[in-house]
């Protein structure tokens, strides 16, 4: 099976983000990242995180989001498992390949771990900071016509496009 | 309980268009970034649209209320770049990354672990963050309709249909730049795991 095509996606991802604000609250991603950190160490020193500053905004329970977040890992799933039986193949190769004219490029090749370590540490670090991700800010901020959804989105792209041009001359 | 299900529910069909789109997949982002295939921004800028449409509707009728984001100036800034260059290495961000490591894609544990490191650093050191980049410049929930005096439900439409012509504009210029380099369309990589 070939991937969805831009405007196939993007209406469903367009449906789903309505979805959800009218039946609970908007998407949002990255807070879970932390709510995750909260309820991990609460296991262990919940008067850590009892007293640290951001884990009072961001408290260690299971809420509505984090929920969401555990179903993204689900849908994943679920989309691959129909993937490789549409292909009848194992792997993910042939799906990565189905992705664009110009999938078959050092987009697509594995990068150093520490790179991916570092840039998870950075896109939630940053997302963190700035209030929300490109569900949070980009896809709600800018669908809820926010001012700092905006300076967020044309942030991202002034450093992140000069940053991919240099690492696929570089590195990857 | 009815929250925490309609969570999941919400999250799983979340996963299931991001891993079909192909977004939950390094290329993907990596050629919006480096302006070779802009699917992924077609793909969000389609979403914002479609969302929309029915958002602002729903909200003139009092169905819902759309609300805002925090405008806190510095700390935007800051955040969108560190973002960006978060984004460029890892190829992911934090949706896509979970929607990848679903669909089996091990190497992505290292992103989610640099995530959840991030989250840690990020809670450590927002006492001292807070009074420099959240505290000042923060002028609350603004929206543009707010700033600009314009009623927001007709903002919402006119801002959905703009968006819907800038998203023709660039599938025109990514139709032609795959024309131009027809032979190698399509071309497939078997080695690659």
């Amino acid at each position: 099976m070939r991937e969805w095509s831009w405007w196939k996606g993007g209406t469903a991802l367009g449906l789903l983000s309505a979805f959800a604000f009218l039946t609970y609250k908007p998407l949002g991603v990255s807070t879970s990242y932390p709510r995750a950190v909260a309820l991990a160490i609460n296991l262990v020193a919940p008067e850590w995180v009892a007293a640290n500053a951001y884990f009072q905004q961001v408290l260690p329970v299971v809420d509505w989001q984090l929920m969401l977040v555990v179903g993204i890992v689900i849908g994943g799933f679920l989309a691959a498992r129909v993937q490789r039986r549409a292909q009848g193949a194992p792997g993910t190769a042939g799906e990565a390949a189905a992705c664009s004219p110009v999938a078959a490029d050092a987009g697509d090749r594995p990068r150093p771990r520490w790179m991916m370590f570092l840039g998870g540490f950075l896109i939630i670090f940053g997302a963190r900071l700035a209030g929300g991700c490109t569900s949070g800010h980009v896809i709600t901020g800018m669908t809820q016509l926010a001012v700092a959804s905006f300076i967020f989105a044309a942030m991202v792209f002034a450093v992140g496009i000069p940053m991919a041009r240099y690492l696929n001359r570089k590195v990857v | 309980m009815g929250v925490l299900l309609l969570g999941l529910i919400t999250g799983v069909a979340f996963g299931y268009i991001l891993q079909n789109v192909g977004v939950a997949r390094c290329g993907c982002i990596f050629n919006a970034l480096t302006l070779k295939d802009l699917k992924a921004v077609k793909m969000m800028l389609t979403a914002v649209a479609v969302g929309s449409l029915i958002v602002y509707p729903a909200s003139a009728l009092g169905w819902v209320t759309v609300g805002s984001k925090t405008l806190y100036v510095l700390a935007l800034i800051a955040g969108g770049g560190l973002f960006g260059a978060g984004f460029a290495l890892a190829g992911y961000c934090p949706g896509t990354a979970l929607a990848a490591l679903g669909a089996g894609r091990r190497e992505v544990l290292a992103v989610v672990g640099g995530g959840l490191a991030g989250a840690l650093a990020y809670a450590v050191v927002y006492p001292v963050l807070e009074p420099l980049l959240i505290r000042p410049l923060n002028f609350g929930r603004v929206s543009w309709p707010d700033l600009l005096g314009t009623n927001p439900v007709a903002s919402g439409l006119v801002f959905a249909g703009l968006l819907l012509i800038v998203v023709w504009l660039l599938d025109a210029r990514d139709r032609s730049a795959a024309g131009s380099k027809a032979p190698a369309a399509g071309t497939a990589t078997p080695e690659r795991s």
